[in-house]
Protein backbone atom coordinates (compact mmCIF):
# COMPACT_ATOMS: atom_id res chain seq x y z
CA UNK A 1 0.00 0.00 0.00
CA UNK A 2 2.77 2.39 0.90
CA UNK A 3 4.50 1.60 -2.40
CA UNK A 4 1.32 2.46 -4.23
CA UNK A 5 1.11 5.68 -2.27
CA UNK A 6 4.71 6.56 -3.18
CA UNK A 7 4.06 5.83 -6.82
CA UNK A 8 0.90 7.93 -6.69
CA UNK A 9 2.81 10.78 -5.06
CA UNK A 10 5.54 10.50 -7.66
CA UNK A 11 2.99 10.64 -10.47
CA UNK A 12 1.25 13.61 -8.86
CA UNK A 13 4.51 15.54 -8.78
CA UNK A 14 6.02 14.49 -12.08
CA UNK A 15 2.95 14.37 -14.31
CA UNK A 16 2.54 18.16 -14.62
CA UNK A 17 6.22 18.42 -15.54
CA UNK A 18 5.95 15.62 -18.08
CA UNK A 19 2.80 17.04 -19.56
CA UNK A 20 4.37 20.50 -19.71
CA UNK A 21 7.43 19.05 -21.38
CA UNK A 22 5.27 17.08 -23.81
CA UNK A 23 3.39 20.27 -24.79
CA UNK A 24 6.61 22.05 -25.58
CA UNK A 25 8.01 19.06 -27.38
CA UNK A 26 4.90 18.92 -29.50
CA UNK A 27 5.10 22.61 -30.28
CA UNK A 28 8.79 22.41 -30.98
CA UNK A 29 8.36 19.39 -33.22
CA UNK A 30 5.63 21.06 -35.28
CA UNK A 31 7.65 24.26 -35.57
CA UNK A 32 10.70 22.27 -36.61
CA UNK A 33 8.83 20.55 -39.41
CA UNK A 34 7.15 23.76 -40.55
CA UNK A 35 10.46 25.60 -40.58
CA UNK A 36 11.90 22.95 -42.88
CA UNK A 37 8.92 23.35 -45.18
CA UNK A 38 9.29 27.14 -45.24
CA UNK A 39 13.02 26.98 -45.96
CA UNK A 40 12.53 24.47 -48.72
CA UNK A 41 9.71 26.50 -50.25
CA UNK A 42 11.90 29.63 -50.27
CA UNK A 43 14.84 27.80 -51.79
CA UNK A 44 12.60 26.31 -54.47
CA UNK A 45 10.89 29.69 -54.96
CA UNK A 46 7.47 28.23 -54.20
CA UNK A 47 6.43 31.51 -52.65
CA UNK A 48 2.74 30.64 -52.35
CA UNK A 49 3.69 28.03 -49.73
CA UNK A 50 5.91 30.28 -47.63
CA UNK A 51 3.49 32.49 -45.71
CA UNK A 52 0.82 29.87 -44.97
CA UNK A 53 3.42 27.51 -43.49
CA UNK A 54 5.14 30.28 -41.56
CA UNK A 55 1.77 31.29 -40.11
CA UNK A 56 1.39 27.78 -38.73
CA UNK A 57 4.51 28.41 -36.64
CA UNK A 58 3.28 31.81 -35.50
CA UNK A 59 -0.06 30.28 -34.49
CA UNK A 60 1.65 28.00 -31.99
CA UNK A 61 1.97 29.00 -28.35
CA UNK A 62 5.55 29.73 -27.46
CA UNK A 63 6.61 30.30 -23.88
CA UNK A 64 8.27 33.65 -23.24
CA UNK A 65 11.65 31.99 -22.86
CA UNK A 66 11.40 30.53 -26.37
CA UNK A 67 10.07 33.57 -28.17
CA UNK A 68 13.50 34.30 -29.58
CA UNK A 69 13.11 31.18 -31.74
CA UNK A 70 10.23 32.86 -33.53
CA UNK A 71 12.39 35.91 -34.08
CA UNK A 72 15.18 33.78 -35.49
CA UNK A 73 12.81 31.94 -37.80
CA UNK A 74 11.48 35.26 -39.11
CA UNK A 75 14.98 36.65 -39.53
CA UNK A 76 16.23 33.59 -41.37
CA UNK A 77 13.22 33.44 -43.66
CA UNK A 78 13.24 37.17 -44.41
CA UNK A 79 17.01 37.17 -45.01
CA UNK A 80 16.68 34.38 -47.55
CA UNK A 81 13.79 36.17 -49.24
CA UNK A 82 15.75 39.43 -49.36
CA UNK A 83 18.61 37.59 -51.05
CA UNK A 84 16.07 36.54 -53.66
CA UNK A 85 14.79 40.16 -53.85
CA UNK A 86 11.35 39.13 -52.67
CA UNK A 87 11.01 42.07 -50.28
CA UNK A 88 7.23 42.04 -50.11
CA UNK A 89 7.08 38.48 -48.79
CA UNK A 90 9.93 39.19 -46.40
CA UNK A 91 7.91 42.09 -44.97
CA UNK A 92 4.83 39.90 -44.65
CA UNK A 93 6.65 37.24 -42.68
CA UNK A 94 8.15 39.76 -40.28
CA UNK A 95 4.75 41.47 -39.87
CA UNK A 96 3.19 38.13 -38.92
CA UNK A 97 6.01 37.50 -36.48
CA UNK A 98 5.49 40.91 -34.85
CA UNK A 99 1.84 39.99 -34.25
CA UNK A 100 2.88 36.70 -32.71
CA UNK A 101 5.45 37.91 -30.18
CA UNK A 102 4.71 39.56 -26.88
CA UNK A 103 7.81 41.02 -25.37
CA UNK A 104 9.30 44.33 -26.44
CA UNK A 105 12.75 42.89 -27.03
CA UNK A 106 11.35 40.51 -29.65
CA UNK A 107 9.27 43.24 -31.25
CA UNK A 108 12.25 45.55 -31.40
CA UNK A 109 14.41 42.87 -33.03
CA UNK A 110 11.70 42.32 -35.65
CA UNK A 111 11.29 46.05 -36.29
CA UNK A 112 15.03 46.22 -36.89
CA UNK A 113 14.60 43.38 -39.34
CA UNK A 114 11.97 45.48 -41.14
CA UNK A 115 14.52 48.27 -41.27
CA UNK A 116 17.05 45.92 -42.83
CA UNK A 117 14.56 44.82 -45.48
CA UNK A 118 13.69 48.45 -46.31
CA UNK A 119 17.34 49.32 -46.51
CA UNK A 120 18.02 46.48 -48.91
CA UNK A 121 15.05 47.63 -50.98
CA UNK A 122 16.52 51.09 -51.18
CA UNK A 123 13.87 52.72 -48.98
CA UNK A 124 16.24 54.40 -46.59
CA UNK A 125 13.66 56.74 -45.11
CA UNK A 126 11.42 53.86 -44.09
CA UNK A 127 14.43 51.95 -42.82
CA UNK A 128 15.32 54.80 -40.47
CA UNK A 129 11.70 55.04 -39.29
CA UNK A 130 11.54 51.37 -38.34
CA UNK A 131 14.96 51.47 -36.76
CA UNK A 132 14.07 54.48 -34.63
CA UNK A 133 10.84 52.80 -33.56
CA UNK A 134 12.81 49.71 -32.54
CA UNK A 135 15.30 51.75 -30.52
CA UNK A 136 12.47 53.61 -28.74
CA UNK A 137 10.87 50.29 -27.87
CA UNK A 138 14.16 48.99 -26.51
CA UNK A 139 14.61 52.10 -24.42
CA UNK A 140 11.07 51.83 -23.07
CA UNK A 141 10.03 55.16 -24.50
CA UNK A 142 6.40 55.67 -25.67
CA UNK B 1 31.40 23.80 -44.92
CA UNK B 2 30.30 24.90 -41.43
CA UNK B 3 33.70 24.11 -39.98
CA UNK B 4 35.33 26.72 -42.19
CA UNK B 5 33.55 29.42 -40.22
CA UNK B 6 35.40 28.24 -37.16
CA UNK B 7 38.77 27.24 -38.60
CA UNK B 8 39.14 30.71 -40.14
CA UNK B 9 39.05 32.14 -36.63
CA UNK B 10 41.35 29.68 -34.89
CA UNK B 11 44.31 32.02 -35.18
CA UNK B 12 42.33 34.90 -33.76
CA UNK B 13 41.32 32.60 -30.89
CA UNK B 14 44.95 31.83 -30.10
CA UNK B 15 45.87 35.51 -30.37
CA UNK B 16 43.11 36.53 -27.98
CA UNK B 17 41.39 38.65 -30.61
CA UNK B 18 37.86 37.27 -30.37
CA UNK B 19 34.96 38.70 -28.42
CA UNK B 20 33.84 36.56 -25.46
CA UNK B 21 30.77 35.48 -27.42
CA UNK B 22 32.82 34.42 -30.42
CA UNK B 23 35.24 32.58 -28.19
CA UNK B 24 32.48 30.61 -26.53
CA UNK B 25 31.03 29.67 -29.93
CA UNK B 26 34.34 28.42 -31.25
CA UNK B 27 35.36 26.54 -28.12
CA UNK B 28 31.96 24.89 -28.05
CA UNK B 29 32.41 23.81 -31.65
CA UNK B 30 35.94 22.53 -30.97
CA UNK B 31 34.75 20.40 -28.10
CA UNK B 32 32.38 18.62 -30.46
CA UNK B 33 34.34 18.47 -33.71
CA UNK B 34 37.40 16.20 -33.77
CA UNK B 35 38.75 17.47 -37.08
CA UNK B 36 38.61 21.12 -36.06
CA UNK B 37 40.12 20.21 -32.72
CA UNK B 38 42.99 18.50 -34.50
CA UNK B 39 43.52 21.54 -36.71
CA UNK B 40 43.55 23.74 -33.63
CA UNK B 41 46.13 21.58 -31.88
CA UNK B 42 48.28 21.46 -34.99
CA UNK B 43 48.24 25.24 -35.33
CA UNK B 44 48.90 25.64 -31.62
CA UNK B 45 51.93 23.41 -31.89
CA UNK B 46 53.35 25.54 -34.67
CA UNK B 47 52.79 28.57 -32.42
CA UNK B 48 54.96 27.00 -29.74
CA UNK B 49 57.69 26.31 -32.28
CA UNK B 50 57.70 29.84 -33.63
CA UNK B 51 57.76 31.27 -30.13
CA UNK B 52 60.98 29.38 -29.47
CA UNK B 53 62.74 31.34 -32.18
CA UNK B 54 65.31 33.60 -30.63
CA UNK B 55 65.45 37.30 -31.14
CA UNK B 56 68.56 39.26 -31.98
CA UNK B 57 70.14 40.65 -28.87
CA UNK B 58 70.04 44.40 -28.66
CA UNK B 59 72.68 46.57 -27.05
CA UNK B 60 72.01 50.30 -27.25
CA UNK B 61 75.53 50.71 -28.65
CA UNK B 62 74.48 52.61 -31.69
CA UNK B 63 72.94 55.43 -29.67
CA UNK B 64 76.01 57.68 -29.98
CA UNK B 65 75.84 57.39 -33.77
CA UNK B 66 72.16 58.20 -33.75
CA UNK B 67 72.78 61.10 -31.41
CA UNK B 68 75.47 62.54 -33.63
CA UNK B 69 73.25 62.20 -36.70
CA UNK B 70 70.48 64.01 -34.86
CA UNK B 71 72.89 66.71 -33.72
CA UNK B 72 74.34 67.22 -37.18
CA UNK B 73 70.98 68.01 -38.74
CA UNK B 74 68.51 68.89 -36.03
CA UNK B 75 64.81 69.13 -36.81
CA UNK B 76 63.44 72.59 -37.53
CA UNK B 77 62.16 74.54 -34.54
CA UNK B 78 58.51 75.52 -34.33
CA UNK B 79 59.05 79.05 -35.58
CA UNK B 80 61.38 78.08 -38.34
CA UNK B 81 58.79 75.50 -39.49
CA UNK B 82 56.30 78.37 -39.77
CA UNK B 83 58.58 80.07 -42.26
CA UNK B 84 58.24 77.15 -44.65
CA UNK B 85 56.12 78.47 -47.52
CA UNK B 86 54.52 75.12 -48.20
CA UNK B 87 52.95 75.26 -44.78
CA UNK B 88 50.79 78.28 -45.50
CA UNK B 89 48.74 76.74 -48.29
CA UNK B 90 47.35 73.94 -46.14
CA UNK B 91 46.88 76.37 -43.24
CA UNK B 92 44.94 78.71 -45.49
CA UNK B 93 42.84 75.90 -46.93
CA UNK B 94 42.09 74.59 -43.46
CA UNK B 95 41.05 78.05 -42.29
CA UNK B 96 38.67 78.46 -45.22
CA UNK B 97 37.12 75.08 -44.60
CA UNK B 98 36.73 75.85 -40.92
CA UNK B 99 34.91 79.08 -41.76
CA UNK B 100 32.63 77.29 -44.19
CA UNK B 101 31.86 74.49 -41.74
CA UNK B 102 31.06 76.95 -38.95
CA UNK B 103 28.71 78.90 -41.23
CA UNK B 104 26.93 75.74 -42.32
CA UNK B 105 26.54 74.57 -38.73
CA UNK B 106 25.01 77.86 -37.74
CA UNK B 107 22.68 77.86 -40.72
CA UNK B 108 21.53 74.24 -40.61
CA UNK B 109 20.35 72.99 -37.25
CA UNK B 110 21.71 69.67 -36.06
CA UNK B 111 19.23 66.80 -36.23
CA UNK B 112 19.13 63.23 -35.10
CA UNK B 113 19.12 61.76 -38.59
CA UNK B 114 22.86 61.39 -38.93
CA UNK B 115 23.08 59.78 -35.48
CA UNK B 116 20.33 57.33 -36.38
CA UNK B 117 22.02 56.53 -39.67
CA UNK B 118 25.27 55.85 -37.89
CA UNK B 119 23.54 53.64 -35.34
CA UNK B 120 21.76 51.75 -38.10
CA UNK B 121 24.99 51.28 -40.01
CA UNK B 122 26.63 49.87 -36.87
CA UNK B 123 23.62 47.61 -36.35
CA UNK B 124 23.87 46.23 -39.90
CA UNK B 125 27.54 45.43 -39.41
CA UNK B 126 26.87 43.85 -36.02
CA UNK B 127 24.00 41.82 -37.47
CA UNK B 128 26.20 40.46 -40.23
CA UNK B 129 28.96 39.60 -37.75
CA UNK B 130 26.43 37.92 -35.48
CA UNK B 131 25.02 35.84 -38.31
CA UNK B 132 28.49 34.77 -39.36
CA UNK B 133 29.60 33.93 -35.83
CA UNK B 134 26.43 31.93 -35.22
CA UNK B 135 27.06 29.98 -38.38
CA UNK B 136 23.97 31.20 -40.22
CA UNK B 137 25.84 32.64 -43.16
CA UNK B 138 29.18 32.53 -44.86
CA UNK B 139 30.16 35.90 -46.22
CA UNK B 140 31.12 35.72 -49.83
CA UNK B 141 33.48 37.98 -51.72
CA UNK B 142 30.70 39.39 -53.88
CA UNK B 143 28.99 41.07 -50.95
CA UNK B 144 26.00 38.75 -50.84
CA UNK B 145 25.74 36.03 -48.26
CA UNK B 146 25.87 32.30 -48.61
CA UNK B 147 23.42 30.76 -46.21
CA UNK B 148 24.47 27.72 -44.31
CA UNK B 149 21.89 25.16 -43.40
CA UNK B 150 22.65 25.55 -39.73
CA UNK B 151 20.49 25.55 -36.69
CA UNK B 152 20.79 28.89 -34.87
CA UNK B 153 18.56 27.74 -32.00
CA UNK B 154 20.56 24.68 -30.97
CA UNK B 155 21.88 24.32 -27.48
CA UNK B 156 25.58 25.16 -27.48
CA UNK B 157 26.78 21.60 -26.85
CA UNK B 158 24.81 20.12 -29.71
CA UNK B 159 25.98 19.97 -33.29
CA UNK B 160 22.67 20.19 -34.99
CA UNK B 161 22.02 20.89 -38.57
CA UNK B 162 19.29 22.75 -40.26
CA UNK B 163 16.53 23.82 -37.96
CA UNK B 164 16.17 26.43 -35.23
CA UNK B 165 13.55 24.39 -33.48
CA UNK B 166 15.44 21.11 -33.46
CA UNK B 167 16.34 20.23 -29.91
CA UNK B 168 19.65 18.77 -28.90
CA UNK B 169 19.77 15.05 -29.20
CA UNK C 1 55.04 47.18 -22.36
CA UNK C 2 55.81 50.76 -21.43
CA UNK C 3 53.46 52.42 -18.96
CA UNK C 4 51.28 54.93 -20.75
CA UNK C 5 52.23 57.81 -18.44
CA UNK C 6 55.92 57.17 -18.87
CA UNK C 7 55.56 56.89 -22.66
CA UNK C 8 53.58 60.12 -22.75
CA UNK C 9 56.21 61.94 -20.72
CA UNK C 10 59.10 60.66 -22.81
CA UNK C 11 57.42 61.46 -26.12
CA UNK C 12 56.49 64.95 -24.95
CA UNK C 13 60.03 65.54 -23.80
CA UNK C 14 61.31 64.26 -27.14
CA UNK C 15 58.95 66.64 -28.93
CA UNK C 16 60.53 69.47 -26.97
CA UNK C 17 63.95 68.42 -28.24
CA UNK C 18 65.08 66.45 -25.20
CA UNK C 19 67.55 64.02 -26.73
CA UNK C 20 68.18 62.22 -23.43
CA UNK C 21 64.48 61.42 -23.12
CA UNK C 22 64.50 60.19 -26.69
CA UNK C 23 67.47 57.93 -25.93
CA UNK C 24 65.24 56.18 -23.39
CA UNK C 25 62.67 55.58 -26.12
CA UNK C 26 65.47 54.12 -28.21
CA UNK C 27 66.42 51.79 -25.34
CA UNK C 28 62.81 50.73 -24.86
CA UNK C 29 61.87 50.11 -28.49
CA UNK C 30 65.20 49.43 -30.17
CA UNK C 31 65.06 45.68 -29.81
CA UNK C 32 61.58 45.38 -31.30
CA UNK C 33 62.46 47.55 -34.27
CA UNK C 34 65.77 45.77 -34.82
CA UNK C 35 64.12 42.35 -34.83
CA UNK C 36 61.23 43.48 -37.02
CA UNK C 37 63.55 44.83 -39.66
CA UNK C 38 65.76 41.77 -39.35
CA UNK C 39 62.82 39.46 -40.05
CA UNK C 40 61.88 41.53 -43.07
CA UNK C 41 65.37 41.82 -44.53
CA UNK C 42 67.15 38.72 -43.27
CA UNK C 43 70.32 40.68 -42.60
CA UNK C 44 71.59 41.86 -39.26
CA UNK C 45 73.73 44.55 -40.81
CA UNK C 46 70.84 45.94 -42.79
CA UNK C 47 68.68 45.76 -39.70
CA UNK C 48 71.18 47.77 -37.67
CA UNK C 49 71.49 50.46 -40.35
CA UNK C 50 67.80 50.74 -40.96
CA UNK C 51 67.09 50.78 -37.25
CA UNK C 52 69.35 53.80 -36.87
CA UNK C 53 67.63 55.49 -39.81
CA UNK C 54 64.29 54.77 -38.16
CA UNK C 55 65.16 56.44 -34.89
CA UNK C 56 66.80 59.45 -36.54
CA UNK C 57 63.72 59.95 -38.68
CA UNK C 58 61.46 59.42 -35.69
CA UNK C 59 63.20 62.12 -33.66
CA UNK C 60 63.06 64.57 -36.55
CA UNK C 61 59.35 63.97 -37.10
CA UNK C 62 58.18 63.44 -33.56
CA UNK C 63 56.20 66.68 -33.71
CA UNK C 64 53.94 65.05 -36.34
CA UNK C 65 52.82 62.28 -33.96
CA UNK C 66 49.39 63.37 -32.80
CA UNK C 67 48.63 60.67 -30.27
CA UNK C 68 51.57 59.82 -28.04
CA UNK C 69 49.96 56.49 -27.16
CA UNK C 70 50.37 55.40 -30.79
CA UNK C 71 54.13 55.88 -30.68
CA UNK C 72 54.90 52.18 -31.10
CA UNK C 73 52.77 51.62 -34.20
CA UNK C 74 54.02 54.92 -35.64
CA UNK C 75 57.61 53.82 -35.10
CA UNK C 76 56.97 50.43 -36.72
CA UNK C 77 55.46 52.22 -39.65
CA UNK C 78 58.57 54.34 -40.09
CA UNK C 79 60.72 51.19 -39.92
CA UNK C 80 58.57 49.51 -42.52
CA UNK C 81 58.67 52.53 -44.83
CA UNK C 82 62.44 52.60 -44.52
CA UNK C 83 62.62 48.97 -45.63
CA UNK C 84 60.27 49.69 -48.53
CA UNK C 85 62.21 52.75 -49.61
CA UNK C 86 65.47 50.89 -49.53
CA UNK C 87 64.03 48.12 -51.67
CA UNK C 88 62.00 50.51 -53.80
CA UNK C 89 58.52 49.53 -52.72
CA UNK C 90 59.16 45.80 -52.62
CA UNK C 91 60.01 43.72 -49.65
CA UNK C 92 63.47 42.24 -49.88
CA UNK C 93 63.72 38.76 -51.28
CA UNK C 94 65.58 37.14 -48.49
CA UNK C 95 68.14 34.64 -49.60
CA UNK C 96 67.87 31.52 -47.61
CA UNK C 97 69.71 32.32 -44.45
CA UNK C 98 70.17 28.73 -43.61
CA UNK C 99 73.20 27.10 -45.08
CA UNK C 100 73.10 23.37 -44.78
CA UNK C 101 76.19 22.20 -43.03
CA UNK C 102 77.83 25.61 -42.79
CA UNK C 103 78.19 27.87 -39.81
CA UNK C 104 75.83 30.74 -40.45
CA UNK C 105 76.84 33.39 -37.90
CA UNK C 106 73.36 34.78 -37.50
CA UNK C 107 71.84 31.39 -36.92
CA UNK C 108 74.66 30.53 -34.54
CA UNK C 109 74.07 33.73 -32.59
CA UNK C 110 70.34 33.20 -32.44
CA UNK C 111 70.55 29.62 -31.41
CA UNK C 112 73.34 29.96 -28.92
CA UNK C 113 72.68 29.71 -25.29
CA UNK C 114 73.49 27.54 -22.39
CA UNK C 115 72.28 24.29 -23.83
CA UNK C 116 73.83 20.86 -24.20
CA UNK C 117 75.06 19.70 -27.61
CA UNK C 118 71.97 17.72 -28.50
CA UNK C 119 69.66 20.54 -27.51
CA UNK C 120 71.76 22.99 -29.50
CA UNK C 121 71.52 20.85 -32.64
CA UNK C 122 67.78 20.56 -32.34
CA UNK C 123 67.44 24.22 -31.53
CA UNK C 124 69.64 25.14 -34.53
CA UNK C 125 67.55 23.04 -36.83
CA UNK C 126 64.36 24.58 -35.59
CA UNK C 127 65.80 28.07 -35.87
CA UNK C 128 66.84 27.38 -39.46
CA UNK C 129 63.53 25.92 -40.41
CA UNK C 130 61.48 28.74 -38.94
CA UNK C 131 63.65 31.43 -40.45
CA UNK C 132 63.53 29.77 -43.82
CA UNK C 133 59.79 29.43 -43.63
CA UNK C 134 59.36 33.12 -42.74
CA UNK C 135 61.66 34.15 -45.59
CA UNK C 136 59.58 32.13 -48.03
CA UNK C 137 56.33 33.81 -47.08
CA UNK C 138 54.85 36.23 -49.62
CA UNK C 139 55.53 39.88 -48.71
CA UNK C 140 52.01 40.63 -47.56
CA UNK C 141 51.97 37.69 -45.20
CA UNK C 142 55.54 38.08 -43.95
CA UNK C 143 54.84 41.53 -42.58
CA UNK C 144 51.73 40.63 -40.62
CA UNK C 145 53.15 37.31 -39.53
CA UNK C 146 56.21 38.89 -37.99
CA UNK C 147 54.17 41.60 -36.30
CA UNK C 148 51.68 39.16 -34.80
CA UNK C 149 53.65 35.98 -34.15
CA UNK C 150 57.00 37.46 -33.18
CA UNK C 151 56.32 41.03 -32.13
CA UNK C 152 53.02 40.01 -30.51
CA UNK C 153 51.20 43.18 -31.51
CA UNK C 154 47.43 43.42 -31.44
CA UNK C 155 45.50 43.15 -34.69
CA UNK C 156 44.41 46.75 -34.27
CA UNK C 157 47.99 47.95 -34.03
CA UNK C 158 49.02 45.80 -36.97
CA UNK C 159 46.18 47.24 -38.99
CA UNK C 160 47.47 50.76 -38.22
CA UNK C 161 51.03 49.84 -39.14
CA UNK C 162 50.33 48.13 -42.44
CA UNK C 163 47.44 50.43 -43.37
CA UNK C 164 44.91 47.71 -44.09
CA UNK C 165 41.51 46.97 -42.54
CA UNK C 166 41.18 44.87 -39.43
CA UNK C 167 39.27 42.19 -41.34
CA UNK C 168 41.95 42.02 -44.00
CA UNK C 169 44.69 41.81 -41.38
CA UNK C 170 42.88 39.05 -39.49
CA UNK C 171 42.46 37.04 -42.66
CA UNK C 172 46.08 37.52 -43.74
CA UNK C 173 47.42 36.57 -40.32
CA UNK C 174 45.42 33.38 -40.37
CA UNK C 175 46.62 32.48 -43.85
CA UNK C 176 50.20 33.29 -42.91
CA UNK C 177 49.97 31.12 -39.81
CA UNK C 178 48.52 28.21 -41.74
CA UNK C 179 51.21 28.52 -44.38
CA UNK C 180 53.94 28.64 -41.75
CA UNK C 181 52.50 25.58 -40.04
CA UNK C 182 52.27 23.68 -43.33
CA UNK C 183 55.82 24.55 -44.32
CA UNK C 184 57.28 23.72 -40.92
CA UNK C 185 55.49 20.39 -41.15
CA UNK C 186 56.93 19.85 -44.60
CA UNK C 187 60.48 20.58 -43.49
CA UNK C 188 60.35 18.73 -40.23
CA UNK C 189 58.48 15.75 -41.62
CA UNK C 190 58.10 13.07 -38.97
CA UNK C 191 59.63 15.33 -36.36
CA UNK C 192 56.63 17.63 -36.40
CA UNK C 193 54.81 17.15 -33.16
CA UNK C 194 57.80 15.74 -31.32
CA UNK C 195 58.32 17.44 -28.03
CA UNK C 196 62.12 17.13 -28.06
CA UNK C 197 62.28 19.92 -30.58
CA UNK C 198 61.56 22.50 -27.91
Amino acid sequence: MSRLASLFAFLMISTPLLVGQTDWEKTRSIAEAQHEIVMLAIKNKQYDKVLPNSKKIFALTFPASREHLLVDHAKLSSSLLVEQANYSLAHQIVDEAIKAVHNNKSKAALLKEKAVICSREGHDGDAMKFFEEAVKLEEGKP
Amino acid sequence: MECRIYTDSLTALMDGELTPKEEVAIRTHLSGCPSCHEEFESLRYSYTLVEKVHELEFEPNSWPQIQSRIASSPRPSFFSRLKLPGLWIPIGAFGALLLLATSLMMYFPEDNTSRTRQAFKSYMQERQRDMVSRGLVLPSDRGNSVFVHYNPFAEPTATPKGNPFRSER
Amino acid sequence: MVEPERLDALVNAGKNGDVTAFSQLYALYGKKILNYIFRLTGSREEAEDLMQDTFVLAFRNLHSLKENAKFQSWLFRIAQNNVFQKYRGKMPQIESIDAEGSENPVVAELASGSKGPEETILSDELERVVQRVISELPEKYRQVFVLSAIQKLSYQEISEIVGRSLASVKSDIHRARVEVRDKIKEYLGDNYGMSNLH
